[in-house]
């Protein structure tokens, strides 16, 4: 639920935008006294691990005074399985489920908690209004929940147009207050997962967003934006299902007893990840959309790097073709690409950790904190009609690529999307 | 480290501003940039934000296109 500033916006407002749609002559049919829905339902699945099921609904209205209200409601059914952290081995392992009701065991695969399945409910509201001919502020509130997270947040910003409308620059500030409850309580990190050393009680964590944003008309055809965001988090950022493997010299996984905690079975010496208390993240931002005759290229770059020693690069290209009666065709390829983390380790020694512990250091096997290397590819095809109505379908393959086995992951994306006037 | 991003940012950021006011169009120009899919943000409808969220649930990134906050429990 990362809410946007709506500083994109230059200039022209949603009148006109709408009215040219496509350059097609003005509608007959008024839109701007009418609420723009856009809907889309998204289909995420993974081979062998996570499927999610995510419709979105966003209402949007632009009033008299030229204020915008928009308002969006968004569901996320999770099911399947998700890596647990521990390596993959010839040696059978065994693993508690979160709750420490159950064990399972693997060997041969990547470990894989099958109790993965949450439903997230995210709303958030968003209002904008000018205050003078070249000044709008805008606050914005985001609430959302699942079975052991539950997340609020608001945000405030200041929009300024300047040269004519050719430039906009955008400041804005948000704050999220955070509240996870572990099933099973909160683990304590660098305990035995078969010891069940949790604590009762929920834990928090707190996000400061600042963002600056510039966005430039270049020329005719050219629009260009460049974004600044600083984002600091203070609280609790380990996973708290999320262990790390304790291996020999040969890397095979240890047992539990030997360190004194409790036998559960084979390769069962896997202690629970323990991250940082803070985050500070910094990213650069620079998109760059330019219209051709009839075509529309967009590109995308971030750049990204945290005080946890990631650093990472996004490139996202999209190439939208403009074909007659409003049918377009628009590939798309995302390539991503980050280092890992200081305390990112694929699993630990004894000796290891022993100064962990001794130290209270941070280790993680979460393969997201590893290096990884992330391409996406697909289309989106589309049909917008005279009456502004807009049917769409999104195809594209999503494949993860790093370290380890577990990093290894292809997944697919499916969208349809329908925006209607009413 | 932070403070010398946070400095070029800023130094960028006006930088651009200083040498963006020659740049641009007239009012009577802006026929294609009123189009949505040259609006940056609005462009792709609720793409950007499905996006932004299957990403930072499968990678340690997140932020610059918008706030970098997660309202999630997935990472």
């Amino acid at each position: 639920m990362k809410k946007m500033l709506d500083g994109k916006k230059i200039g022209a407002g949603l009148a006109a935008a709408t009215c040219s749609l496509l350059g097609q002559p003005a509608m007959a049919q008024d839109s701007t006294d009418a609420w723009q829905f856009d809907s889309a339902v998204l289909y995420y699945s993974e081979q062998d691990r996570v499927t999610a099921v995510e419709p979105v609904v966003r209402a949007k209205k632009q009033f008299q005074d030229e204020s915008e209200l928009e308002m969006k409601l968004t569901l996320d059914t999770l099911t399947g399985a998700s890596h647990n952290g521990a390596i993959t081995s010839d040696k059978p392992q065994t693993f508690t489920s979160p709750s420490g009701n159950s064990s399972y065991q693997v060997t041969n695969e990547v470990p894989l908690d099958d109790a993965f399945k949450d439903t997230r409910v995210a709303a958030n509201m968003q209002y904008t209004r000018p205050f003078t001919r070249n000044l709008r502020w805008t606050g914005g509130l985001n609430f959302s929940n699942e079975y052991d997270f539950t997340s609020l947040g608001l945000n405030a910003g200041l929009l300024w147009d300047l040269n004519n409308k050719n430039t906009t620059l955008t400041f804005g500030v948000a704050h999220e207050a955070d509240t996870i409850d572990p099933v099973g309580g909160s683990p304590v990190g660098l305990t035995f997962q078969s010891d069940e050393d949790k604590t009762d009680g929920s834990e928090d964590k707190s996000i400061n967003d600042f963002l600056i944003g510039m966005t430039q008309v270049i020329n005719r055809r050219w629009i260009m934006q460049l974004n600044y965001n600083l984002s600091v988090s203070d609280g609790y950022h380990t996973d708290p299902y999320k262990i790390v493997t304790v291996v020999d010299a040969n890397g095979d996984p240890l047992e539990a007893e030997s360190f004194g905690a409790n036998d559960i079975g084979a390769g069962d010496a896997q202690v629970f990840e323990l991250r940082p208390d803070s985050r500070t993240k910094n990213a650069l931002y620079w998109e760059n959309r330019y219209h051709f005759n009839r075509d529309v290229l967009a590109v995308g770059y971030r750049f990204m790097s945290d005080d946890w020693g990631i650093t990472s690069h996004t490139l996202d290209v999209k190439y939208r073709f403009q074909f007659d009666n409003g049918w377009y065709l628009q590939p798309h390829v995302r390539w991503y690409d980050q280092s890992e983390a200081d305390f990112y380790k694929e699993s630990i020694t004894a000796s290891e950790l022993t100064s962990l512990q001794n130290s209270q250091g941070e280790v993680s096997a979460d393969y997201r904190l590893g290096n990884l290397t992330d391409t996406t590819y697909g289309f989106k095809v589309g049909k917008e009609w005279a009456n502004n109505q807009q049917l769409s379908l999104r195809v594209e393959s999503f494949t993860q690529s790093g370290d380890s086995d577990a990093s290894e992951l292809d997944a697919l994306i499916t969208q349809v999307g329908y925006t209607f006037y009413w | 480290m932070k403070s010398l991003i946070s400095l070029l940012g800023v130094m960028t950021v006006l930088g651009a501003l200083a040498g963006c006011q020659n740049l641009g169009v007239q009012p009577w120009e802006r026929d294609l940039l009123a189009k949505p899919v040259m609006t940056p943000g609005a462009a792709d409808g609720l793409d950007d934000a499905l996006d932004d969220h299957i990403y930072f649930s499968k990678e340690a990134s997140s932020g610059g296109r918008g706030f970098g906050g997660g309202g999630c429990g997935c990472n």
